[in-house]
């Protein structure tokens, strides 16, 4: 135990050194160059069933068509992150329990969002499906 | 030699009425002989485990198939992993409910929750390393659930720098699991005991008795708990296998998909809504506080104390929720987190 007089040295000594030391290791332990992919998706629009929804498990995303209107929703919940899966009715959440619509509106919670809609282009019957927000 | 230093572990002299195994049912010492068997089979697991996406599955079916010993060395480690967790709960809830957990004792207390934290952590980092089904989403939903806190994201960071499960937060999960975790939480039981032989024993219990040497009557205690603590675990490795899924696939979520057992009751609580993770935050934080809570301080040990009777019913009521949402989130969930019977 340091005696007081020498207390407020030791304690500025170990602020110092548990600064210094977690901001060296902060660095050391996230490095650079990792991205997560964020290659587009491609899918034929044939594929795509009329009034159904192609769901793409390996890339987080499905593709819903509705009528004439197709929606690329991101599978990942809004709630907490879990993959949802493709229900009769729509989307549900195995983790928590989230219910969504084929469109993505939540029906019940705990989710509070709807899911995440992504930008899809169509060209020549082509779908390409981009990780940003559409 | 060796016998002469353990016995260094623990208090010269002891208060006779603090023996009676009716005051601390030896819960600690079983919890140091649960973290010595970790110790044990880890250290044999170690000369099989490969910590690589894509070999780490293969190599505990190898270690479970062509390894004699192997599969009971995986259940022993798994087991003990469960009672541990189970010893130090009951362990803190003793302390609470004896009353031994004020000014005197307030440092250990501190060490004490530390290594609950740990053995936690350390449990949740060993989920991973099979690299199976149930590893992988168990992992992926504790690491969601990290995300709702405060600095989350940066925490999550640190631990999952790719992937959860791919080559970097697999090895980080493999270094923090049989190095860093287990020597912190090494260091920090010698403290604990170091700290209660420093204060010559544990708050006295009951009246009257005066000091008796440790040797023999403690040591015996303490030989006996370590005898039949590793007896059962031993025995119930041989009767209960470890379980090993598919090998992890990150486009098939189990379903429902649940976390760790004893993260099960968070898991319950931010079904309801997300913002309840604060409920299980405060409950962390008020046990963490307990010996600054105003209850009063108590000069003998015994269980149930008069003074600390509303403290005990709180205590108990937590305890009850806490349990009850894990028995929910075990046996009451179905398909997508729906309701089922347990019947």
């Amino acid at each position: 135990m340091a005696k007081p007089a020498q207390s407020r040295r030791s304690a500025l000594e170990a602020l110092t050194l548990s600064l210094v030391g977690g901001f060296g290791l902060w660095r050391f332990l996230t490095p650079r160059g990792i991205r997560s992919a964020r290659e587009a998706i491609v899918v034929a629009a044939a594929d795509v069933p009329a009034d159904g929804a192609l769901v793409l498990p390996q890339k987080r995303c499905a593709v819903v068509r509705t009528g004439n209107t197709i929606l690329a929703l991101d599978l990942v919940c809004p709630h907490l992150g879990c993959t949802v899966n493709a229900t009769a009715q729509g989307f549900a959440c195995p983790c928590h329990g989230s219910r969504f619509k084929s469109d993505g509106q939540v029906v019940a919670g705990p989710a509070t969002r709807a899911m995440t809609r992504l930008a899809v282009e169509e060209r020549d019957g082509i779908l390409s499906i981009s990780r940003e927000e559409g | 030699m060796v016998t002469a230093l353990l016995k260094h572990l623990f208090p010269r002299r002891v208060l006779e009425t603090n023996l009676r195994i009716t005051y601390t049912f030896g819960l600690g010492g079983l919890a140091l002989t649960t973290l010595l068997l970790l110790f044990g089979s880890g250290l044999l697991l170690l000369f099989y485990y490969s910590p690589s996406p894509e070999r780490a599955h293969g190599s505990i079916q190898f270690l479970e198939i062509d390894v004699w010993g192997g599969g009971y060395l995986r259940s022993l480690h798994r087991l003990s992993s469960h009672a541990l967790l189970v010893l130090i709960a009951l362990h803190a809830l003793r302390v609470i409910l004896t009353g031994a957990f004020k000014r005197k004792q307030r440092l250990n207390w501190i060490v004490g929750c530390v290594l609950l934290f740990l053995a936690v952590f350390t449990a949740y980092t060993g989920y991973l390393l099979p690299a199976d089904q149930l590893a992988y989403w168990a992992t992926q939903t504790g690491m969601e659930l990290l995300r709702t806190l405060p600095l989350g994201d940066a925490f999550r960071s640190l631990l999952v720098p790719d992937t959860v499960g791919g080559p970097l937060s697999l090895l980080r999960f493999y270094a923090l699991h049989v190095v860093v975790l287990p020597g912190a939480m090494f260091a920090l039981s010698m403290l604990h005991f170091f700290i209660i032989r420093r204060q010559r024993g544990l708050l006295p219990y009951a009246e009257e008795g005066g000091y008796v040497n440790s040797s023999p009557r403690l040591f015996r205690l303490v030989t006996w708990g370590f005898v039949v603590g590793s007896a059962v675990l031993l025995l119930a490795a041989a009767l209960i296998p470890a379980p090993l899924e598919l090998p992890a696939d990150p486009a098939h979520a189990p379903n429902p998909a649940k976390s760790a057992w004893f993260l099960l009751w968070i898991q319950e609580l931010v079904a309801y809504s997300s913002s309840a993770i604060y409920v299980a935050l405060l409950l962390i934080a008020m046990f963490v506080a307990l010996p600054w809570l105003p209850v009063p301080e108590l000069e003998r040990a015994s269980w149930f104390p008069r003074e600390h009777r509303r403290l005990a019913i709180l205590v108990l009521a937590a305890c009850g929720l806490v349990l009850a949402l894990t028995a929910v989130g075990l046996f009451m969930r179905g398909p997508n987190w729906g309701f089922v019977s347990p019947f």
